[in-house]
């Protein structure tokens, strides 16, 4: 029952990506053949495939992945890094030190609060950040939004995973930095997963609300800029 | 020249008449194949169609059988009919003497 509704809600889901007409057709269409959720689900991601794919064989996506997404995307993906790499060691130093002494201490709660602030205040900054990213795919994009955000993301999670083999030989400043921070640094937890978890809450899920919020997007301030919008979308 | 998955839209459409929509065709494609057929494949063809002008989509009326919602409605155009016919006469013209029998 659960697993029903489940696929019931993808499949609406999934269909709300498709212009209203189609949507109905297709819908229309399974319930008259009375397809089965798990049949249902298949066939409209079948749709939304294809739809998505025929629409990249012009060049106008191409253009957009070129100028706006990937930039953006190692922009992203950069800042993502940065600021997992200095706030690991503040993450560390809270959740990997913790002792009955340390929580009797009022300047270790000062600290700690002071530290937390400073990183919550830069993760929203880049999911703000993300989220007008994601804003501006999804407005510049329209139809094509969801394949751009999907090669997006597979573009800053190339960028993101490339980093840390490169700051391994990058600069002697690089290599000090991880000397001096070397029990954080080597602890694969902090190397590779929470670099990916920060991009995945602060850069993946803010874009892809943007992309949501750009697509419905009908205002521009500057005719120019809506011009060339519109002729790319 | 048009596609066979074309051909094979544009000649259950013809058949169909005014009964043409886009279950009742692929209803219709997949008795004659004895095949399945994708709503993805269908309504991306018949996007193709429409953008040759070899047919024309509006959409119908809502039915409770359909959930309350609206057919896409299919008629083959002047152009469309000639495509279809061209490509049949190739296809029985290339056809002709050729022996399918294994040898």
């Amino acid at each position: 029952m659960t697993e029903s509704r489940i696929l019931r809600w993808m499949v609406e889901q999934c269909a709300r990506s498709l212009e209203i007409p189609l949507r109905e057709a297709v819908l229309g269409d399974l319930a008259e053949t009375r397809a089965s959720d798990s049949e249902a689900l298949r066939q409209i991601v079948d749709v939304m495939l294809r739809r998505q794919t025929a629409l990249w064989h012009c060049w106008r996506p191409w253009a957009v992945l070129a100028v706006v997404a990937t930039p953006l995307a190692i922009l992203l993906s950069r800042r993502s890094s940065e600021t997992a790499s200095w706030s690991s060691i503040y993450v560390w130093l809270c959740a990997n030190n913790l002792d009955r002494t340390l929580l009797a201490d009022k300047g270790f709660w000062h600290v700690t609060l002071d530290s937390l602030t400073h990183v919550a205040v830069a993760c929203l900054t880049l999911s703000v950040w993300s989220w007008a990213s994601g804003c501006l795919l999804g407005w510049v994009a329209q139809r094509t939004a969801w394949s751009t955000w999907a090669l997006f993301s597979l573009a800053s999670c190339l960028s993101l995973l490339a980093i840390p083999w490169n700051a391994m030989s990058d600069s002697q400043a690089a290599a000090a930095a991880l000397h001096e921070n070397a029990i954080v640094a080597t602890n694969l937890f902090y190397r590779f997963v929470y670099p990916l978890l920060i991009h995945a809450t602060c850069v993946m899920a803010p874009s892809l609300l943007g992309v949501m919020h750009g697509r419905r997007l009908r205002w521009s301030p500057f005719p120019l800029i809506e011009a060339t919008r519109t002729r790319l979308s | 020249m048009i596609g066979e998955f074309e051909y094979l839209v544009l000649t259950a459409a013809a058949r169909l008449g005014d009964e043409a929509y886009g279950a009742s065709v692929r209803r219709s494609i997949e008795e004659a194949t004895e095949e399945s057929c994708s709503i993805g494949a269908l309504y991306t063809t018949v996007d193709r169609l429409e953008s040759k002008g070899l047919i024309r989509t509006w959409m119908g009326e809502a039915t409770s059988q359909r959930g309350g919602r609206a057919k896409r409605m299919i008629t083959v155009t002047a152009k469309g009919m000639e495509a279809a016919s061209s490509f049949y006469r190739v296809v029985a013209r290339v056809t002709r003497d050729a022996a399918w029998e294994a040898q």
